[in-house]
């Protein structure tokens, strides 16, 4: 049945009769097949035919996940959950322990902390004192260290006045000088 | 902290979608429970690793994959058997009724009788029939999720309906056999 009435139809129509029947279509292909409707029994009991599946298939009703699938998974990322929030936790588990009693106990906390902490920060950090023979080997070093860079500068002073000043540079602006009278005195 | 809520929210919103997906898939709720878990804890371990904003589309692709191969790994994908789980598919056919054919025929095109056409579509077809008509994913969407072209996923989901529209009509054969 299908078969004859895709023959008396063409393929483009019948596609574009299943997207206007799935409420797929352009507005231009819902007149089309509208239009076609009226005129053509086959072109309707196609398009309503496949309008009755489209409605069946959207009232399917999905399936709810069970909550003991939720429950199992989290008892398997409990683990990972635990690191995570590993300070979270120890807190928490101190309300569990003294429930009814949430303020005095995140204040003994909050004091024990500052305590911690206050005698960390405390504690004088030692000095260290240097032998005798360490600062004279510092400061032979640094006197070397102060020499070498004393050489590095004074080389590259040479070789940028007497290199680049006198004989790149000079050469150009004589160069321009010699053109210049040249043209000034019309040779 | 901010990563358990923002796990807590994905699991409210798409379990349903990604269990659906694998009831499709799996034809059997028990193994479509646990690809669900598995793609839920696969999230987990990823939640810091993928955008929020394709959370939606990494969950479904995962979900994908993971049927697929299960599917495989158990010998049934190539197969293709049609066995559906009793709790799932209850028999959908009186045969009783009164020998009027459009009775009959409407009665044939039930939520299960449409269930059991969608399952027997083939998994090319069906996945993107799924996505599209069930899920409510856009094409483009449903082509991330499947990792093919946006013209494969329209023509696929054309082809679908039309195997769909022959499968409701094989039954309604066989019923006036």
């Amino acid at each position: 049945m299908q078969e004859n009435i895709s023959n008396k139809i063409d393929a483009k129509l019948f596609d574009k009769i299943i997207c206007v029947a799935y409420r797929d279509g352009s507005i231009i292909d819902k007149i089309i097949i509208a239009w076609k409707a009226a005129g053509d029994d086959n072109v309707k009991n196609l398009l309503e035919e496949y309008r009755t599946t489209f409605n069946k298939v959207r009232k399917l009703k999905q399936v709810d996940l069970s909550d003991y699938v939720i429950d199992k998974m989290e008892e398997k990322i409990s683990l990972q959950k635990s690191e995570d929030n590993f300070f979270g936790n120890i807190t928490l588990s101190l309300f569990k322990l003294f429930p009814g009693k949430a303020v005095p106990v995140a204040a003994a906390g909050i004091v024990i902390l500052a305590f911690v902490s206050f005698l960390i920060f405390r504690q004088p950090v030692s000095a260290h004192k240097y032998t005798k023979t360490e600062i004279e080997l510092a400061e032979y070093q640094l006197k070397q260290s102060f020499a070498i860079v004393g050489k590095v500068f004074t080389k590259a002073e040479k070789s940028f006045s007497q290199d680049i000043l006198n004989k790149q540079l000079n050469r150009t602006l004589n160069k321009g000088y010699y053109l210049v009278n040249n043209i000034l005195t019309g040779g | 902290m901010l990563s358990s809520a923002k796990f807590d929210f994905l699991i409210k919103k798409y379990k349903n979608k990604i269990f659906n997906y694998a009831v499709y898939m799996m034809k059997n709720q028990m193994d479509a429970e646990d690809v669900t878990q598995e793609v839920l804890i696969r999230t987990w371990q990823n939640i810091n690793r993928f955008n929020f904003n394709a959370a939606k589309a990494w969950m479904m692709r995962t979900t994908h994959n993971l049927c697929i191969d299960y599917l495989r790994r158990n010998n049934i994908y190539s197969k293709r058997e049609s066995y559906m789980d009793e709790d799932y598919n209850e028999s959908f056919t009186d045969r009783s009724i009164d020998g009027n054919p459009h009775k009959a025929a409407e009665l044939l095109i039930t939520e299960d009788g449409i269930k059991e056409a969608i399952n027997n579509l083939p998994e090319r077809l069906k996945s993107p029939f799924i996505l599209y008509e069930l899920q409510g994913f856009k094409y483009k969407e449903i082509g991330k999720i499947l990792d093919v072209p946006l013209n494969t996923v329209k023509v696929n989901i054309l082809r679908a309906r039309k195997q769909l529209q022959k499968e409701l009509k094989e039954y309604a054969r066989e019923y006036f056999k």
